[in-house]
């Protein structure tokens, strides 16, 4: 008799406790407080789930409180990010700069020196697509590194 | 502009031939350290794991996944706490960063989603013979085509004369037909643009170098008995700058990157 | 200067006018332009003023957990690329229709505001070579999930909202409507579904999952359609409410996921044109018809 309670108990499998388990299984007669018929039905409490997954009630944990000597350790890494992001941006600019002045500087060479040749590569290239093999970086390799063996089709 | 360009000067066009990193750009210490600081605050600051959302109450999932949770410290009004009294809610202590454990199979290789993840080297068996005509090398940089011509012994992207400018071909397809001329036609490449990405002027010899930019997708470059060339390599930047004359590298320098 | 050009620009309390001054005044009262956050003089809670940037504040969220693999492509590959695919010779800065002044032939045309540009009812924006400081680049991505049936069942909208978080990873808002549209029973302000915005590495995250896993995985996919595009750089598309479970985080427990909502995804990109948003956005294995 008992085992078969134990089973029916929400938050057990088997007789195997959980750390769900509601209340210790006592038989002293207490006075009902829920009703029985207000439990909800299933599509109900999906969406009462759903909506407890959204919810911050319950979740949120404690804010953090930093020492003043900790404060300005984080303050100190935050600075040091921001510069560095900073410089590889000039860099990355500078860079970029230096593509553009020299493409300038050769469509001009180019314009002088070949009119034929310049008016080919002066072609307005809008909505020109990258192929689809040009891939995103993976942060490991895959299993297959190059494709060797490629045919060119007739 | 120079507008009085000498009529013999000839042109030519070279192709930038590249092939994209495969694997992301190894982080310096600096980075990889600050991430790590960012992950463990985000983990702190995280909301509780709502595991009664993924696994359904009184399933064998979800029992195998609770017992391998480490329990929370349970708050007693008659004990003391010299860490600090425990603040629990849905079986996480609110004070600290919350560690979920999924449960691993090692067996079950159908299952992908809880079947451990093998890595695969990122240092291939071309990296250690330095083999540079491998494209399966340096996965986390560039690599560009660098060819050695017979004449000179110097190293230098793959160039080609522009022999008659009136048939319409532009500078792209020249470079690329040269290309295949030279190392067969089983290669697949986009070239980015009809656009040069720079003009390399060499004033002794009168002649100008267009360069042309494109990526390899497929396929392989096999050098064949050419009269001009007699070696090729894949080469980053940096081994570049070793094998390259310098004042040729100055001016392709800004169109290499690591 | 000549005393009498002088024109007396600040108004000041002790005289009611300026000497001289004409009927109508030419400066603008500048009374209660600038607004005063209370919540900013009060002593209470200190912590709520700071930025949410700053590690003080409850709204401190950590930024730079992972390494970015796509913006890295995005750095590294596309964006030397599309400054050459972009760059034209000798260009100059487009301009857009703009508003016209009037002949002034007639007295009432004084004051008047402007005319209306010649083939568009507003201005339109100046289209600017692409130089190395304005290389196209994705903004933002936002996904907007609008539920129809939510009209007569508000609690889908917690299905869809839920649905977005779970694949981006984001806080998403819910929507409403807007007005009243009697023929479709629709009220206005009812809640009609969910939206969600992303930016920097969720928003790399989302597009890298929709091009590597999802959008393969649609059979006989060919593409997003090559009409899309509002003319100003933005790009959009959407995805069925069966191809929403492709995505791995619906796919993983699908039992949870009886109903799955469809949703548009909509790509802003700094691009001005379509053609240039259409170049850049297939840098990221978006297929494109």
């Amino acid at each position: 008799m008992q085992q078969r309670l134990l089973q029916r108990l929400p938050g057990t499998f088997n007789g195997i406790s959980s750390p769900y388990m509601l209340k210790p299984l006592s038989f002293v007669r207490n006075k009902r407080t829920k009703s029985r018929n207000n439990a909800l039905s299933p599509q109900a409490q999906r969406v009462v789930t759903q909506l407890s997954v959204l919810s911050a009630r319950k979740k949120v944990p404690k804010l953090l409180k930093l020492s003043k000597e900790d404060l300005i350790k984080h303050q100190t890494i935050t600075k040091a990010w921001s510069i560095y992001q900073d410089i590889k941006k000039n860099e990355r600019q500078n860079n970029l700069k230096q593509q553009y002045n020299s493409i300038n500087e050769a469509m001009d060479l180019l314009q002088s020196l070949s009119p034929n040749l310049y008016a080919v590569a002066n072609v307005n290239e809008a909505g020109k697509k990258f192929p689809l093999e040009l891939r995103v970086p993976t942060d490991f390799p895959p299993e297959k590194l190059w494709y060797y063996d490629y045919k060119k089709s007739e | 502009m120079n507008s009085k360009i000498p009529q013999e000067v000839t042109i030519r066009t070279s192709l930038l031939l590249s092939r994209i990193p495969i694997v992301v750009s190894k982080p310096t210490k600096f980075e990889s350290s600050y991430r790590a600081y960012q992950y463990e605050l985000e983990k702190r600051l995280m909301w509780t794991f709502p595991a009664y959302y993924y696994f359904k109450k009184g399933t064998l999932s979800e029992h195998k996944f609770l017992s391998l949770q480490k329990k929370p410290i349970i708050k007693n009004p008659k004990a003391w706490f010299p860490k600090g009294v425990p603040d629990i809610r849905h079986n996480r202590d609110r004070r600290m960063k919350q560690d979920v454990i999924l449960p691993q199979k090692d067996n079950d290789k159908d299952d992908y989603l809880t079947r451990p993840i093998a890595k695969n080297s990122i240092e291939t068996e071309d990296d250690l013979r330095a083999n540079y005509s491998s494209l399966e090398r340096k996965l986390r940089n560039n690599l560009y085509l660098l060819v050695r011509e017979k004449d000179t012994g110097s190293w230098k992207l793959p160039s080609f004369e522009v022999l008659n400018s009136e048939d319409g071909a532009g500078l792209h397809e020249i470079a690329e037909k040269g290309l295949r001329d030279i190392g067969g036609v089983n290669i697949n490449t986009w070239t980015v643009s009809n656009k040069p990405v720079s003009a390399i002027t060499n004033s002794k010899k009168q002649t100008v170098e267009f360069v042309i930019k494109s990526h390899i997708l497929a396929g392989k470059f096999n050098l064949k008995n050419s009269d001009k060339f007699t070696d090729f390599a894949w080469l980053t930047k940096i081994e570049a700058k070793d094998k390259v004359d310098n004042d040729y590298y100055e001016k392709i320098d800004h169109l290499l990157s690591g | 200067m000549h005393q009498s050009f002088l024109i007396q620009s600040i108004r000041s309390f002790s005289s009611s006018a300026a000497r001289g001054k004409a009927a109508c005044s030419i400066v603008k009262p500048v009374h209660h332009l600038v607004k005063i956050d209370k919540s900013r003089l009060s002593p209470r809670f200190p912590e709520l003023k700071y930025d949410k940037s700053d590690i003080r504040s409850p709204g401190f969220r950590p930024r730079n957990t992972h390494q970015d693999r796509v913006e890295e492509h995005y750095l590294n590959v596309l964006q030397p690329d599309l400054l050459l695919i972009n760059y034209q010779h000798n260009a100059t800065v487009q301009e857009g229709l703009k508003r016209r002044a009037w002949s002034g032939n007639s007295t009432y045309q004084i004051n008047r505001p402007l005319k209306k540009p010649k083939g568009s009812r507003a201005e339109l924006p100046n289209i600017h070579p692409v130089k190395w400081n304005n290389i196209p680049h994705i903004e933002k991505v936002t996904l907007n999930c609008y539920v129809r049936e939510a009209r007569d069942n508000e609690m889908l909208t917690i299905g869809a909202a839920l649905q977005l978080q779970q694949i981006t990873g984001v806080k998403p808002e819910i929507i409403y409507s807007k007005s009243d549209v009697p023929s479709w029973k629709l009220r206005r302000s009812q809640q009609m579904g969910a939206k969600v915005e992303l930016t920097g590495y969720e928003m790399n995250q989302f597009l890298v999952t929709l091009s590597e896993i999802v959008l393969p995985r649609i059979r006989e996919y060919k593409g997003i359609n090559d009409t899309s595009g509002d003319g100003f750089g933005n790009l959009s598309f959407g995805l069925s409410a069966s191809e929403i479970t492709y995505f791995p985080e619906i796919n993983a427990n699908q039992d949870v996921w009886p109903k799955t909502f469809g949703m548009h995804i909509n790509i802003v990109t700094s691009a001005e044109t379509t053609n240039r948003a259409k170049t850049l956005v297939s840098g990221y294995q978006v297929p494109f018809k």
